[in-house]
């Protein structure tokens, strides 16, 4: 391996927690889950809640769009402690990349509140105690996100903060082109303002990512992405990081990598 | 199975904050202030620390299960310690 290498697959397991602990298995169910999640991400030291499939997808869509001179800065709508965004910025300064800024986009202050009767799902999730005693809505100061950055020696003036709704603070992001975009912000609305308010920035040849296309429990983030391809005609196909994220490429290339699958 | 008895106890009292919190094998989770969704995940949670155990899927579902009460789970703990 290469130093560059060696340095971002530390990089990787330092920030999901799994240098020295197994990271909770995404697939299995609910019962099982939830008091691994809890234990290792919510009480534990984990920077990002992303599995290390999904830092590993990132970091193919990051390094592709180096590698193939896509233009544009990266972005996640939905950071949490910050983890993917420190490993976006982590890559760049691996790769002495000082053209491309990473954008942090988050409230801050938790998931907002879904309206009860459009998407009830989501409203019976934003409102369970589990949520709202246990995980506080996924609410991290941007202090807090600050730190963690700093803590990897990766804040710098590369890293630009959107603090706000995303209704709010996506319409007018100085933002001009985007390489990789990934969408974490859980519920519908949000991933919906997230598409209309990025996707044409995008770069031909760069990302999307969305962390819960496969999540049909709790959101409705899906529709939105199905409803806002349908809008855009929107064909470059899907492929699947695992059960829960997938992704595709604005490009007619094809951006099949191993352990990617395309949607059946 | 009284040391045993005795430890799930503690799990619970800190659990659910009650410190007269008696264990007694027909409770159940209707019998428990606060045991709810909530406190059921927080009890797995500190029952699975506190013995150094790990319960399966099925196990934690059935937890709550009709008919099922602290003296099924004292039965499970066992089963999964030297206690």
């Amino acid at each position: 391996m290469t130093s560059t290498a060696l340095y971002l697959d530390l990089l990787k397991k330092s920030l999901t927690g799994t240098l020295f602990h197994q990271e909770p298995d995404s697939d299995a169910l609910l019962e099982r889950f939830m008091p691994d999640f809890v234990r290792h991400y919510i009480r534990g030291s984990a920077i990002t809640m992303l599995p290390l499939s999904r830092m590993d997808n990132l970091q193919f869509c990051v390094e592709s769009v180096i590698n193939n001179g896509v233009r544009g800065d990266l972005i996640e709508t939905g950071v949490w402690r910050g983890g993917a965004t420190v490993f976006m910025r982590g890559i760049l300064k691996a790769y002495n990349i000082a053209d491309r800024d990473v954008w942090v986009a988050d409230s801050f202050e938790g998931l907002p509140k879904p309206d009860r009767e459009a998407f009830p799902l989501e409203a019976k999730a934003h409102s369970s105690p589990v949520m709202t005693k246990l995980l506080n809505h996924f609410a991290v100061g941007i202090d807090d996100v600050k730190k963690n950055f700093a803590a990897y020696g990766l804040l710098d003036d590369h890293v630009r903060f959107l603090k706000g709704w995303f209704k709010d603070t996506l319409p007018n992001v100085p933002i001009t082109y985007l390489a990789v975009m990934r969408l974490d912000g859980d519920f519908y609305e949000s991933t919906r303002d997230a598409l209309r308010n990025l996707y044409h920035r995008l770069s031909p040849g760069g990302y999307v990512i969305i962390d819960d296309y496969g999540e049909k429990s709790w959101t409705y983030c899906r529709k939105a992405v199905d409803e806002f391809r349908a809008e855009q005609g929107i064909d470059d196909p899907l492929f699947q990081v695992d059960s829960k994220c997938f992704f595709w490429r604005r490009s007619t290339g094809s951006p099949l990598a191993e352990g990617n699958r395309p949607l059946a | 199975m009284d040391e045993l008895r005795d430890e799930v106890q503690k799990v619970f009292r800190a659990v659910f904050d009650d410190d007269q919190l008696v264990l007694v094998d027909n409770m159940t989770a209707d019998d428990v202030p606060g045991w709810d969704s909530l406190g059921h995940l927080n009890l797995v949670i500190a029952l699975e620390k506190h013995f150094g155990i790990r319960f399966a899927t099925a196990e934690i579902s059935s937890l709550k299960e009709e008919g099922q009460n602290t003296g099924s789970l004292l039965a499970l703990i066992k089963s999964k310690t030297s206690m």
